[in-house]
This record gives C-alpha cells, sequence and structure tokens, in this order.
C-alpha cells in the first residue's frame, strides 16, 4: 500500500532523514515513535508530498509519488492526513471545514457532503457541534473534527502526525478512542506519537527512528518487551 | 476607542465650524473695501509677518511658468516682470526677496500677507481689485487662440463644442465662459495646456497672446488665430495690508518708463515689438476689466 | 459676505467636485484592489518571472511620486501616443487619471496583500492541500478569506489614503474636489472658507469609510469567532 526506498531529505544542509525504507500493508497500523528531531514526523509528511523527498522514491497505492509528473493533489484525496495543531479552518463552521474538502474536490452535492458530515460527527462524538466554530471547542474536540475532515474524503490511508501531542492530558483519551475506532473498522493507517500505550494496544507495527533512520521495527511485543537495540532501549527506559 | 473617536471628530468638526464663524465677523479683513484698511496700518503691519524684519525690503512672488514674463530657467526666475521689478525696486530704494508659487495661489498669499507683491501677468479686474491693490498698468496685452496650423479654427467662435485648454483661474475662463464655452480644461500651468494641445488633449488653447506667442515661435506646427480678443491690462499686485507700497512702485515704475529700461526690456524679450507698451501713469482702475457682474 | 454665506455660495458646486472625488475613489479602489490582489499573488507564485514582473510593478510605482506619475500617463504618453486619438480627447484623461491611480494604489495593495496571506498559518494551507484542494482552491477558499480579515484595517487605511491622493487629479485637470475650489478661489479669493470646507469635505467622507471598515470589522468579528 505504501512503500518507501531509500528516502532521504534535506534542508539546506541539514539531512533529516538519510535514507528512509518502510513498507505498510493494506489495514496494518504503524506506529512511529522516537525522539523529538528524529524525522519521524518529516517522514510522515513525505508520504502525503507536504515534503518533497530530496531523494529515493515513495510508492502510495501504486503510483509513485515522487516522480514530479504525479499529479500530487489528486493522490492526496486518497490520504487523509491529521496534524498535531489540528488546522481546522477558522473562518468556517465545524460542518463547513468537513464538507468543504468533499464539495470543493470531490465535487459533491451539499445535501450529500452534510449527511456524510453528520454521520461522521456521530461517529467521533460530537453530533451536536455542526454549527460551532473551531475556536468554541475545547482541543480534543477540535481534533475530532479533523480526523472527521479527512474521513470524509474517503481516504485508504490515514497519516496522523503527533494528534495527542498539543492535548490537555484530559483530553488525550476522546481523540486516542476516535482513533482506535476507525482501525478496528480497518482503515490503513500510520500514527507518528509518543502515547506508546496507544502503539502497545492497536499498533500492528512499530517502527522506532531516530537521527533520520529506523533503528528497529517489530510488533509491540517484540519493541517494547524485547527490544534489540540499545538506542530504542534507552528511548523506552526514559519514556515508559 | 470607539467613544474617543467620536469625541475627537465632534471636536475637530466643532473647532472648523467656529472657525468658520469667527472669521465670518471679520471676513472684511479678509476682504478689505480698498479705504478701510489704509485706516489701520499699524494693524495691516502686524499681520503682515514677512516684512517687519526689515521695512525696506518687499516679498515678491512670481509664477515662473508665463515665458516671457516670467520663467524659470537653470534654477534662476527671469523675464520681462522680473527684470522690471527688480527695477523698480532699485528705484524706490527696496531690496526684492522673490519667491515662486502657483497662479491660484498669488492673491491668497497677498491677503495673507504671506507676500507683499506679486507680478505673473496678472491681469487687472475688478473682482481681484476687491482683494488687492493693483500698480499703474505696465503692459496692453489681450487674450488669442493658439491651435494646431492643421486645425479648422480659425476664431474663437469655432471653438463652440470643442475642448479648449487654458490655465486654472484667469481671466482667460471668464472669457470663455462668456463666449458659451463650457468644455473647458483649467490645468494648474499652462505649459500642461501646451502639452494637451500638442498631443490632440485639446483643440486649442485660449491665453494671453504674448504667451501664445512665444509658443508659437518655438513650436511651428501651432499659429496664433483671431487676432487680439480683449484689451487688458497686467499691473503688478500689492498687498492692501501694505498701502504705502502702492504709491511707492508706482513712482519707482514711473522712473523706470521715464529711465528708458522700459524700451530695453521690449526689445530684449519682444524683439522690439511695443506692441504691448503702456502710457505711464495708466491707473488701474481706467483699465480694469469689469468682471462682477455674472 | 461673511463665511457662512461664502461656504453656501458655492456649497453647490463643492458638492459636485465631491461627487466626481467619490466615482474616482470608488473606481480606484475597485481597480486597484483587482491589480493589488493578482500582483500579489504574482509575487506568491513559483514563476520566476511572474514574480520578477510584480516586483518591479511594485518598486516603480511605489519608488516614484504619484503625481509624476499622473502627469507622465495623462501629459507625457499622449506625445508619443495618439492616445487622445484611439479614446477622444474627453475620455482619454479619465482613462490616464483612473489607470494612474490604479497602478499607484494597486502597488501599496499589492504588499499589504502579500502580507495578509503571509500572515496566515502555514497549517491552514496544509490541511487544504492534505484533502486534496488545488493551489488555487486553498488561495480562494481558505487562505484569502481568513487573510481578508486581517487586511481590512491596512486596506482602509489605503483607501482613505486613495480619496485623499484623488486631489493629486486636479494638476491635471481632472474636475474633482481641490480642482473645484480652486476653481472657486480665483474668482472669490476666500481661499480660507473654500480649502476649509474642501478639506472638511474630504474629512466627512473618510471618517464615513473609517466608521463603515470598523463596522465591517465588528461584524467579521462576531460571526466568525
Amino acid at each position: 500500500m505504501i512503500s518507501v526506498e531509500n528516502l532521504k531529505k534535506s534542508f539546506g544542509h541539514l539531512e533529516v532523514l538519510k535514507g528512509v525504507n518502510a513498507v505498510v500493508d493494506p489495514k496494518e497500523v504503524v506506529v512511529v515513535i522516537g525522539p523529538s528531531g528524529s524525522g519521524k514526523s518529516t517522514f510522515l509528511r513525505c508520504l502525503n508530498g507536504l515534503e518533497t523527498a530530496t531523494d529515493g522514491k515513495i510508492t502510495i497505492l501504486g503510483t509513485e509519488l515522487t516522480n514530479p509528473k504525479v499529479n500530487i493533489t489528486k493522490l492526496r484525496q486518497k490520504v487523509g492526513m491529521v496534524f498535531q495543531r489540528f488546522n481546522l479552518f477558522h473562518h468556517y463552521t465545524v460542518m463547513e471545514n468537513i464538507t468543504i474538502g468533499p464539495r470543493k474536490v470531490l465535487k459533491m452535492s451539499k445535501e450529500e457532503s452534510e449527511k456524510i458530515a453528520r454521520e461522521l460527527l456521530t461517529k467521533v462524538g460530537l453530533p451536536n457541534k455542526e454549527s460551532s466554530y473551531p475556536d468554541q471547542l475545547s482541543g480534543g474536540q477540535q481534533q475530532r473534527v479533523a480526523i472527521a475532515r479527512a474521513l470524509a474524503m474517503k481516504p485508504e490511508i490515514m497519516l496522523f502526525d503527533e494528534p495527542t501531542s498539543a492535548l490537555d492530558p484530559e483530553m488525550v483519551g476522546e481523540v486516542l478512542k476516535t482513533m482506535k475506532d476507525l482501525a478496528l473498522e480497518g482503515m490503513t493507517m500510520v500514527v507518528v506519537t509518543h502515547e506508546m500505550g496507544f502503539a502497545r494496544e492497536v499498533g500492528d507495527r512499530v517502527i522506532f527512528m531516530d537521527h533520520g533512520a529506523i533503528v528497529e521495527e517489530g510488533t509491540p511485543e517484540q519493541i517494547f518487551t524485547n527490544a534489540q537495540e540499545e538506542r530504542t532501549k534507552s528511548f523506552l527506559s526514559k519514556i515508559l | 476607542m470607539n467613544m474617543n473617536h467620536k469625541s475627537y471628530l465632534t471636536l475637530l468638526a466643532t473647532g472648523t465650524l467656529v472657525a468658520f464663524a469667527l472669521t465670518g465677523c471679520t471676513s472684511k479683513s479678509a476682504n478689505p473695501p480698498a479705504g478701510d484698511q489704509s485706516k489701520k496700518p499699524a494693524e495691516a503691519g502686524n499681520q503682515a509677518k514677512p516684512s517687519d524684519t526689515n521695512a525696506s525690503t518687499i516679498h515678491v512672488a512670481a509664477d515662473t511658468t508665463f515665458p516671457p514674463f516670467e520663467s524659470e530657467v537653470g534654477g534662476k526666475v527671469q523675464g520681462f516682470d522680473i527684470d522690471m521689478i527688480n527695477a523698480i525696486a532699485k528705484h524706490a530704494n527696496l531690496t526684492v526677496d522673490m519667491k515662486t508659487m502657483q497662479f491660484t495661489g498669488l492673491i491668497p498669499a497677498l491677503q495673507s500677507g504671506q507676500v507683499d507683491v506679486a507680478v505673473a501677468g496678472i491681469t487687472v479686474k475688478k473682482s481681484r481689485m476687491a482683494a488687492v491693490n493693483f500698480s499703474d498698468a505696465y503692459y496692453k496685452s489681450g487674450l488669442s487662440v493658439i491651435t494646431k496650423t492643421t486645425s479648422s479654427v480659425k476664431s474663437i467662435d469655432d471653438l463652440k463644442g470643442k475642448l479648449v485648454g487654458t490655465k486654472k483661474g484667469t481671466s482667460s475662463v471668464d472669457l470663455l465662459k462668456s463666449k458659451g464655452i463650457t468644455d473647458i480644461k483649467q490645468f494648474d500651468n499652462i505649459d500642461a495646456a501646451y502639452s494637451a494641445l500638442a498631443s490632440g488633449g485639446v483643440e486649442a488653447v485660449l491665453f494671453d497672446n504674448p504667451v501664445n506667442l512665444n509658443y508659437a515661435n518655438t513650436n511651428k506646427d501651432t499659429h496664433v488665430v483671431g487676432g487680439l480678443l480683449t484689451g487688458e491690462y497686467y499691473g503688478i499686485a500689492i498687498s492692501k495690508n501694505k498701502p504705502e507700497l502702492q504709491k511707492k512702485i508706482n513712482d519707482g515704475l514711473k522712473a523706470f518708463q521715464d529711465s528708458g529700461e522700459y524700451k530695453q526690456l521690449f526689445d530684449k524679450y519682444f524683439g522690439g515689438d511695443t506692441a504691448g507698451m503702456v502710457q505711464q501713469g495708466t491707473t488701474p482702475e481706467s483699465v480694469a476689466l469689469d468682471d462682477t457682474k455674472k | 459676505m461673511d463665511s457662512f454665506h461664502i461656504i453656501m455660495e458655492a456649497m453647490p458646486q463643492l458638492l459636485n467636485g465631491l461627487g466626481r472625488t467619490v466615482e474616482f475613489s470608488i473606481l480606484t479602489i475597485i481597480l486597484a484592489s483587482i491589480v493589488g490582489l493578482i500582483a500579489a499573488l504574482f509575487r506568491l507564485s513559483r514563476s520566476h518571472f511572474l514574480r520578477f514582473i510584480s516586483w518591479i510593478y511594485v518598486e516603480i510605482f511605489r519608488g516614484t511620486p504619484l503625481l509624476v506619475q499622473l502627469i507622465f500617463i495623462a501629459l507625457g504618453l499622449p506625445t508619443v501616443l495618439p492616445l487622445n486619438d484611439w479614446f477622444g480627447p474627453t475620455l482619454y484623461p479619465f482613462i490616464a487619471a483612473a489607470i494612474g491611480l490604479a497602478l499607484n494604489e494597486g502597488a501599496y495593495i499589492t504588499e499589504i496583500i502579500r502580507a495578509g496571506i503571509l500572515g496566515i498559518d502555514r497549517g491552514q494551507t496544509e490541511a487544504a492541500e492534505s484533502i486534496g484542494m488545488t493551489r488555487f482552491q486553498t488561495m480562494t477558499y481558505i487562505v484569502l478569506p481568513q487573510a481578508f480579515k486581517r487586511m481590512i484595517p491596512p486596506l482602509v487605511n489605503q483607501f482613505a489614503q486613495t480619496i485623499k491622493d484623488t486631489s493629486l487629479l486636479a494638476p491635471i485637470a481632472i474636475v474633482e474636489l481641490l480642482y473645484t475650489g480652486q476653481i472657486i478661489v480665483a474668482e472669490n479669493f476666500a481661499a480660507f472658507q473654500i480649502y476649509g470646507a474642501v478639506a472638511f469635505l474630504y474629512l466627512v467622507v473618510i471618517f464615513i469609510l473609517t466608521q463603515f471598515a470598523r463596522y465591517l470589522e465588528r461584524r467579521l468579528q462576531i460571526d466568525k469567532r
């Protein structure tokens, strides 16, 4: 579903990704962990073209993203993204935030897009917030709306970039629950997070990154109880 | 915030209105009848700020876009009027402090006492005499029409319905209006009107004949048509705040005319054409254009 | 005649001039906003060429005095191009005035819009692109509507400046408020009263504009927050 070969990314002289290789299978939930500055967010952002790879090859749903001729806009419709800072559109209501993609990009009718939006809002537990503005919602509510916004495009893959890092602790749970439900439905997900409980419970596979490269990967069981690499062990001992 | 803004504006508006109302009571000093102001020279002297530094210095304003009477060449003001006022000042024992400004600013500047005297080929008109004093006339001029040699316009009567350019607020405007010509483009200076003529922006320019002739001389694709339209006389405008200056300047003008310098200036600026020469002692009252009736 | 009557007698003529001033201001504001938006988008585009065009445009029109631009377009250009023949001598000065003002004010508006767009959090663009919006859609539906709200105060400043700048049309013989005032003063020499009234009329128009902007800003604040 996603295949990454020798992905490199530099910002000026700073090499953030130093040749990453990874594969994500359909319906798989891959959790990427690692210290800050390890390149895990950059890796995720490369997967939907928010960052342009310096070198290497990314293939998503059979299309080579790193080919400059590829219509990246088209491909992004199939890859949903949830950001650390939610990035809801401040000037639109919750309903408009969710429907603008389907209506403007998929040319869906207002009625149909609103019907889908209501279903999604019910699913993320916010059925009464459709006419609120993002700034009237709590962080957890905003992040759930952001998830609904991404789902409204009916993506085949969902990318999560530290979705709970900007939240107050009491709101983390509601967002993680929404993500867990999504995983149970069989969504293919790549999640960058510090929530080890989520990684352990929901993740099919955990990737540990450090210094722009993948250090170790395996099932949650293997990584959390039987890490092979020193760096993995040292990171986990600090965080757990 | 809002409140502050509102009260600020109210204050400003009130201030403006009060200022208007106050001047309403004292507007005689802004537009005084000739005799009134002369009774209180002391007060007038106080108002005339620049002159109280040196009694023998006169502050002269000229509008330098009026060749050959005044123009500015290489940053130096020159022309018939400039030579004349310097000569008059010499005869009258006065020092000249020259400044330039737009034509429409001349009379307000005289009224406010910003300057004492203005030379700018100013036509003696009754309306202007209510606002400023004039010296005796020093040049007999008239208005004429200048147009392209290719134009069908042969006289002012052909100008109806055509765009005519001239200088803002001059006696040319009065004449055009009296002839029922309404498409008048009034420019800040006559050069702009000539530019418009050259580029087809106006069909013709109506303006003081000597200036028109001067332009036609250097631009061979234009010519003056229809001859002199009006007899008008140029005088030196003098602030009513300085009534004593009128006599000094008239005396100086007489001496200047007697000395032969007057004739020399016609040689220098008009190639000896003395059609504009005026009899000594031609009072402004005797030659003023009556523009007061509407 | 006292000042009040001098002003009242001149008022119909002054109001007529004010009408022209308001017409020119509105026309200029519309044209300049279009020009400014296009130039700002050029400035932010990926094309070196478009960025260069926009940069040159802004530098030229901000780097030279408006009065010089107006005189050049209205009186200078027609001496080398038969513009008065193409448009007619009645129409061309108005075209020249409108173009001159619009290009000049547009250069300032370009910078305002550019700053407004750059002031929008990158996350908004990324979120829009992540749901498959094109750059154009992102600009139209996400960035500009939000940028517009921030741009209101500087834009209103610029619009007020535009209204004041229309007074620079007087030297090129466009009938507007100041020109009308000058012509009245040339007849009655009541410079204090007439120019005072002229200034006051400008003040009234600009005050109405700023109050409207204030109202608009409050409305947007209430609706979208």
